[in-house]
């Protein structure tokens, strides 16, 4: 199913936060190779992802966070996204998707939490689902 | 080497005191009754004297009674006068009988005395006798005649200067017997001051002695006291290192257990992150491709399942997550729910809120790992409880099993979980009790401080 990205209207534009950079690059791969999907951005650690969002132009459809970060939290950043970001979407990627942590993420505007190693499958699937259809 | 001088110092002086005591009491005694006994035998020497005395002057006195009662009779011729006569010769008689008896044991020339003494008294009474005896005859010329020779004047003179010169000597004896009397009692009186005073000497050295006794047992005393504080002092210095020590392996342990985590965390979990992120871009175009190995890619995505599954539990041992991500009482919830799953025995949770600090925290959620590890090995419970609550501004922890126990005393060094832990909790500030006997369970508490106080 090829999908020439001129004929779209617009790619997703992604931002990832994420402390691992094997991690950081894979799944840049992953999502540009199986969304149409494009990844604007990414930061390390807390203090990156701020700078980013405070940037004049700054925007994206979607933010994936990792919540442990090198420095700062994942959860900050989300809060600050949340304000700076309104449209766009906010999906947590963390290895501790416990339930208080799920409770914590949405409260502090997360759209979805994913579990790293278990819920990739599900995060591909929600990416998917944000992708607008194709014009007839 | 002065401890053991002073005791041969007081031992010498003990026995020379107690000696001295011995002997001032004996001689006290040997004064006293030799004194009684000179005493006595100056008095009863006196009394003798006494008698002989009254005896001395009865006798002279007699014989006067004689004359005069011979003379009565020989002027009036009346009988009434013989009786008077007979009593005073008897009475007479009598008394020279007593003066020797009383003399008996005089010196040789009062013995002399008494014999010239006696034998004028017997002239004079047998002069008497002879005129009473001629009278009577009626020969009243030659009894005047005899009587007129003068011989029983003489006689009667006689009497009077032997008695005399007797009294004399028995009054000198009685003045020697009672100035003898006087020396033995002043020499008693002598002797027992003295003895009084060598008695108050000994009294003075033996408190003096006791004294000392009792300093050189105090100053034993401090010795004792100050060797006792100083081991004391090194006993708490040694225990205080080695709870450091203790804390500080602790402390190491967990560091490196953390270490050891996150490198699992983040590099075992990148590395199996990134492999499912593969297998994600694979899935599509292999199915595409060669749909046959849609199998094979299931199972390696159970495969790399297992493996995150493995690093998590891995991960969840060295360092719980849940504890630094939930708190305390989510992290022993957690704990105990798998336990009993795991060991399918009855756990029952009495957990509330408590603040400890997080060190205390780790403590406590290891002690409960500990406890419940060593029940699974050892205990054969069917009944376990935990419990954690705020008592009186410390934090009560407790595992308490109905297994098969152990006998305390006889726990060696096998079980340095339970030692660890003891010093795991007192490097927290708190205190581990672990009670148990054998058939009886096991009762692990600990009680720690809380954050606030």
């Amino acid at each position: 199913m090829p999908h020439p990205r001129s004929l779209l209207p617009r790619p997703l534009s992604c931002f990832i936060v994420e402390d691992s950079p094997i991690i950081r690059h894979n799944l840049s791969a992953t999502l540009e190779e199986m969304l149409p999907l494009q990844v604007v951005g990414t930061a390390e650690d807390e203090l990156g992802a701020v700078q980013w969002m405070r940037s004049p132009g700054a925007s994206c459809d979607l933010m994936v966070i990792d919540i442990f970060l090198k420095t700062g939290t994942g959860l900050e950043v989300l809060r600050l996204a949340r304000q700076q970001l309104p449209q766009a979407r906010l999906v947590v990627l963390t290895n501790y998707a416990t339930p208080d942590m799920r409770r914590r993420c949405s409260q502090l505007g997360a759209d979805q939490v994913f579990d790293k190693s278990a819920e990739l499958e599900e995060l591909l699937a929600y990416c998917g689902t944000l992708v607008p259809p194709a014009p007839a | 080497m002065r401890p053991a001088q002073r005791w041969v110092q007081r031992l010498r002086n003990s026995a020379w005191a107690f000696a001295l005591a011995a002997i001032s009491a004996g001689l006290m005694l040997a004064i006293s009754e030799i004194g009684y006994l000179r005493a006595t035998g100056q008095l009863s020497e006196l009394v003798t004297r006494g008698q002989a005395r009254l005896q001395l002057a009865r006798l002279v006195r007699r014989v006067a009674d004689a004359e005069s009662s011979q003379r009565g009779y020989l002027l009036t011729g009346s009988a009434a006068y013989l009786a008077p006569y007979r009593d005073a010769n008897l009475d007479a008689q009598d008394s020279l009988a007593q003066l020797a008896t009383l003399l008996r044991q005089a010196p040789a020339p009062a013995q002399a005395d008494l014999q010239q003494l006696a034998a004028h008294v017997r002239a004079k009474l047998s002069e008497t006798d002879e005129v009473l005896a001629l009278y009577n005859a009626g020969r009243q010329t030659a009894a005047r005649e005899l009587l007129l020779t003068g011989i029983g004047r003489d006689e009667m003179a006689s009497v009077r200067q032997w008695a005399d010169r007797l009294l004399d000597q028995q009054n000198a004896l009685v003045a020697t017997g009672l100035a003898t009397v006087i020396d033995t009692l002043l020499l008693n009186r002598l002797g027992v001051a003295t003895m009084t005073a060598v008695s108050l000497l000994v009294l003075g050295l033996y408190l003096r002695q006791r004294r000392q006794t009792d300093e050189a047992l105090a100053a034993q005393q401090r010795l004792v006291q100050a060797e006792r504080d100083r081991l004391e002092e090194q006993v708490q210095h040694r225990t205080a290192e080695l709870t450091d020590l203790a804390r500080h392996l602790e402390t190491a342990r967990e560091d490196e257990r953390a270490r050891l985590a996150r490198d699992l965390h983040d590099e075992l979990g990148a590395l199996l992150t990134t492999a499912k992120l593969d297998v994600a871009r694979l899935r599509p175009q292999l199915a595409l491709a060669a749909p046959e190995l849609a199998p094979r890619l299931v199972h390696l995505v159970e495969v790399l399942n297992s493996g995150i599954a493995l690093k998590r539990r891995i991960i969840e041992d060295l360092r719980p997550s849940s504890l630094t991500n939930l708190g305390l009482l989510s992290a022993l919830e957690i704990l105990c729910s798998e336990f009993a799953e795991r060991l399918g025995v009855a756990l029952h949770t009495q957990i509330e809120p408590v603040s400890l600090s997080p060190s205390s925290e780790l403590t406590a959620f290891r002690l409960v790992q500990e406890s419940l590890n060593n029940i699974a090995k050892h205990a054969r419970a069917r009944q376990v409880t935990v419990s954690l609550h705020e008592q009186a501004g410390q934090v009560l922890l407790s595992v308490v099993d109905d297994g098969q126990g152990f006998d305390t005393a006889a726990v060696g060094h096998g079980r340095h979980g339970l030692v660890g832990m003891r010093y795991r909790v007192q490097a927290e500030g708190g205190q581990l009790q672990v009670s148990a006997a054998p058939g009886q369970g096991t009762q692990v508490r600990a009680w720690l401080p809380t954050l606030a106080g």
